[in-house]
């Protein structure tokens, strides 16, 4: 046995040369930040990346979320809400939390809106999203196993509305210059009890999901907007 | 007011007698219409009928009057209940709804909608701005009053004299209502890629959907078939506006049609037909093609060879693969060795009388001396003396005969016998004999000269022989091995062939004899006295029988008379001489059948030459003389023939 040692470690010493060899072209894969070109176009290791594919990207995060959530949102219609309450009053009695702020609804008055106040609006609805999906995620627990997917949806949804969060303090940071602290989460969610009813709880769920879902589609729209401003200005309030 | 539960109602100016009410979200009219009639006439009846007993003709006119009133309402009822159908935003900037009207009634209907809003203020109810712009039944509501991510709450009342009906409410969200209009601009145009046709199709969008500043994202869908074709083949073509269609039969008029969606919505209508046509083309012939003929055409080459080839096989071999001719001398049949006649075989060969014929063997037997008083003595010590004057004697006669020819040879010494046949050699030793043993053998064959020697304490050595020298420890072995020696140190191109019988199981011990004795005769000297002297068994004889045509001397153990002769001697074997040395000595080889029992290289310059020179009557080949050998001749021992050899055969 005591030959077969040199013969063993050798044998330890190519596997973890080749594991490490096999893992360095995924380095960048595995979480190391992606390769960035600045402006002289020599790639550096990324703490810098361009604002087209910075907003690329949140676009890409928003349109996915919008996506996710309708999709959450159409099966819990179909799971838990009956069909005579689907259309009720309970659709127009909700208060989507973000009723506070007043976001205008037609394009001629979004495209008013200037790009500083269009930011700060989406980074205003995805902040106030995350603690309320929280939320959610802990009383769709309480379903059977039926909302699994709904379940994992929301997770996936709140983890994207975290990173999205982040791409549009980038973008804060790159279009207006501005350095934004990390805002803190308000707890807007105490207001509900602890323990309600089955009927009350699922409809204060579907209201949840339908008013997540049309924010999500506002924060998409806002940042195609954005967009298309930020590429060709001329073109884009031409309608 | 009206009362209805924990409702409260609005009374209804155009509607006596019934009420409605709204809530936040719901419009729903609760028409008492129905209920109100009845009572009107229970109360004309008792009227007229109060009026009957009035005042006669009076009454019955009013009543008259009073129930065509009646009548004619009783055939008109309130409107039917309408529905509504879809509401739609084609860019999402405007929103238009539709609905179905129910019944008139029989009576002019007029519809309206109304709608609230989600966040306004739950009674702020609206109707609708435009009834006109989206066609009849519908209405229409622009920019201005049109807002994303509101519910709106829409329904339609239907009116008439009688009453009015209100439809059931459909909510509203202006961002999930988007059905854009269809494409525009489809043109479809044939291109050629490696001589392959495909179209290319392009489209715009409808020139209301604003994808430009990506308020609205669209998809498009394209499909497309032959004019005669049953199906549609559908293409999703993303959100690109042109795209490129393979595959397409030549020859045919194919109708083209594209749609798009948005992000997330409805499916806009396929817009319209666009036809094109493909002109016939010449199909260049695929690669695929060619190879498929190029097979066919190499299967069938290959079968006719291979019917060819089963037909001429045989040819074919014999052509490919030659025969391979034997072994083939010019002007010599093989048939003569068959048959066996050797000397037709020799002429063929050319050798012409090589071998000794058998008058030789008279020769052989003239010259040959008898020693009949020591054939069966074994010679010790008090031989010697015998010997030597044998030898002497011999070797007197073979002085005498030397020179002569080539039948005259005496320098085989052989013991011969009486008998005028045979010689016989006496290969022996006495067993009692210290080692001494002594052949001499003379005969008169041709050149050879066969000596044996004995060594024992006694300096009966050929003080000229190399390796003449025999060492007789076992009887008959080592005479053989004496002979192998002599035979085979004695350098000579020619040999002859000695017929040596000889026992061969002890050839072992005639081989380590053999390598024991050296040829120096020095070193014999020097060693002999140390041999140890095995005893002998016995004496065997061997006989010359004669010297054939390939100058052989056969030998043949000589098996009457004596008894000594040892039972192994069978047979007869031929050995090989192996050279002569200073033509006074024969050396026979021990046949084991190799080549190499030739081994006794006591001789410097004396090198054994196995093969046969056909060179009859003649010695061919030199000698290499030790000048030893030379002055061999009758020395001291005694025992040396110093004929000399016949120089030629």
């Amino acid at each position: 046995m005591s030959e077969a040692y040199p013969g063993l470690v050798l044998l330890l010493v190519l596997q973890v040369c080749a594991w490490v060899l096999l893992l360095w072209r995924c380095w960048g894969v595995l979480g190391y930040p992606l390769d960035c070109k600045d402006e002289q176009g020599s790639i550096i290791s990324c703490t810098y990346i361009s604002l087209e594919k910075l907003l690329d990207r949140v676009i890409q995060h928003a349109e996915l979320i919008y996506h996710v959530s309708e999709e959450s949102c159409t099966l819990f219609e179909e799971m838990f809400v009956p069909v005579s309450m689907r259309t009720q009053q309970n659709r127009a009695r909700n208060t989507c939390i973000t009723k506070a702020f007043p976001i205008p609804g037609s394009k001629s008055e979004i495209q008013k809106i200037s790009d500083k106040w269009l930011l700060h609006s989406v980074l205003m609805l995805v902040q106030s999203w995350i603690e309320p999906l929280v939320y959610l995620q802990k009383t769709l627990d309480r379903y059977d196993d039926a909302a699994d997917t709904i379940l994992n949806k929301t997770k996936w949804v709140t983890n994207k509305l975290s990173s999205l969060e982040q791409g549009i303090v980038e973008l804060i940071r790159k279009m207006l210059d501005e350095g934004l602290l990390a805002v803190e989460h308000q707890q807007t969610l105490t207001r509900f009890d602890a323990q309600p009813e089955v009927v009350e709880s699922i409809l204060r769920d579907y209201a949840v999901l339908t008013c997540f879902k049309k924010d999500a589609h506002k924060m998409e729209v806002f940042l195609k907007l954005l967009k298309c401003r930020h590429t060709d200005k001329m073109s884009c309030y031409i309608s | 007011m009206c009362k209805k539960g924990k409702h409260t109602w609005k009374p209804n100016p155009q509607h006596m007698g019934g009420c409605r009410w709204f809530t936040k979200d719901s419009l729903v009219s609760f028409s008492e219409a129905f209920s109100s009639k009845p009572s009107v006439l229970e109360k004309s009846l008792k009227r007229a009928e109060r009026m009957k007993e009035a005042c006669g003709a009076k009454c019955v006119l009013f009543l008259l009057f009073v129930l065509t009133w009646l009548v004619e309402n009783a055939g008109h009822t309130s409107p039917g209940k309408p529905v509504l159908l879809r509401c739609r935003s084609p860019e999402k900037e405007t929103f238009a709804c539709w609905w179905q009207p129910g019944s008139d009634g029989g009576l002019s209907t007029n519809y309206s909608l109304y709608y609230t809003m989600e966040g306004s203020r739950e009674d702020a109810v609206h109707e609708c701005p435009d009834y006109k712009t989206a066609g009849l039944n519908s209405c229409y509501f622009n920019k201005t009053y049109t807002s994303l991510w509101i519910t709106y709450t829409i329904s339609v009342v239907a009116q008439n004299a009688l009453g009015n009906k209100s439809s059931d409410p459909m909510f509203v969200d202006v961002a999930y209502i988007v059905q854009p209009h269809k494409p525009e601009n489809i043109s479809a145009e044939l291109r050629t890629q490696d001589q392959k046709p495909y179209l290319m199709v392009k489209w715009d969008p409808p020139h209301k959907a604003d994808t430009k500043s990506g308020w609205i994202t669209l998809q498009y869908e394209i499909r497309l078939k032959p004019e005669k074709g049953a199906e549609w083949e559908s293409h999703y073509a993303g959100q690109q506006k042109q795209f490129n269609v393979f595959s397409l039969h030549p020859g045919e008029v194919y109708l083209v049609q594209v749609r798009c969606k948005p992000d997330h919505g409805f499916w806009s209508e396929w817009s319209s037909t666009t036809y094109i046509e493909i002109p016939d083309y010449f199909r260049p012939r695929d690669t695929s093609v060619w190879i498929l003929i190029a097979v066919l055409l190499s299967v069938c080459i290959f079968l006719i060879l291979a019917w060819t080839v089963a037909i001429k096989c045989n040819r074919i071999k014999s052509y490919l693969l030659p025969p391979v001719p034997g072994p083939k001398i010019i002007g010599f049949d093989t048939q003569l060795l068959k048959s066996g006649k050797s000397e037709d075989l020799l002429n063929a060969l050319g050798c012409q009388g090589f071998p000794p014929t058998s008058d030789c063997e008279d020769l052989m037997v003239e010259f040959l001396e008898v020693d009949d008083s020591d054939e069966q003595k074994l010679v010790m010590n008090e031989g010697e003396d015998d010997l030597e004057g044998r030898v002497k004697s011999s070797g007197n006669d073979v002085d005498k005969d030397s020179g002569r020819g080539s039948c005259d040879s005496h320098t085989l010494l052989l013991e011969v016998s009486n008998s005028s046949t045979k010689t016989y050699a006496q290969v022996g030793g006495n067993s009692n004999n210290k080692g001494s043993v002594k052949l001499s053998r003379k005969s008169s064959t041709n050149g050879k000269l066969l000596s044996f020697e004995t060594a024992g304490e006694k300096t009966n050595t050929w003080p000229t022989a190399n390796s003449s020298f025999l060492l007789a420890r076992q009887s008959s072995c080592y005479n053989i091995s004496k002979i192998h020696r002599e035979a085979s140190s004695l350098a000579n191109k020619a040999d002859m062939y000695g017929n040596i019988s000889s026992a061969q199981s002890k050839s072992k011990e005639c081989r380590e004899l053999h390598s024991t004795v050296s040829g120096d005769q020095k070193t014999w000297f020097a060693s002999k006295k140390h041999i140890p002297l095995l005893p002998f068994k016995s004496v065997e004889y061997v006989e010359v029988q004669k010297l054939n045509q390939q100058s052989m001397l056969i030998l043949k153990p000589k098996t009457e008379g004596h008894k000594s002769v040892p039972p192994e001697f069978i047979g007869q074997e031929y050995t090989k001489v192996s050279g002569v040395v200073s033509d006074r000595v024969l050396l026979l080889l021990r046949d084991t059948g190799a080549q190499g029992s030739s081994n006794t290289q006591e001789g410097e310059n004396q090198a054994v030459h196995p093969s046969l020179q056909c060179q009859v009557g003649k010695m061919v080949g030199t000698f290499p003389a030790s000048p030893a050998l030379e002055g061999m001749q009758l020395a001291a021992s005694g025992y040396v023939d110093t004929a000399a050899l016949l120089q030629s055969f």
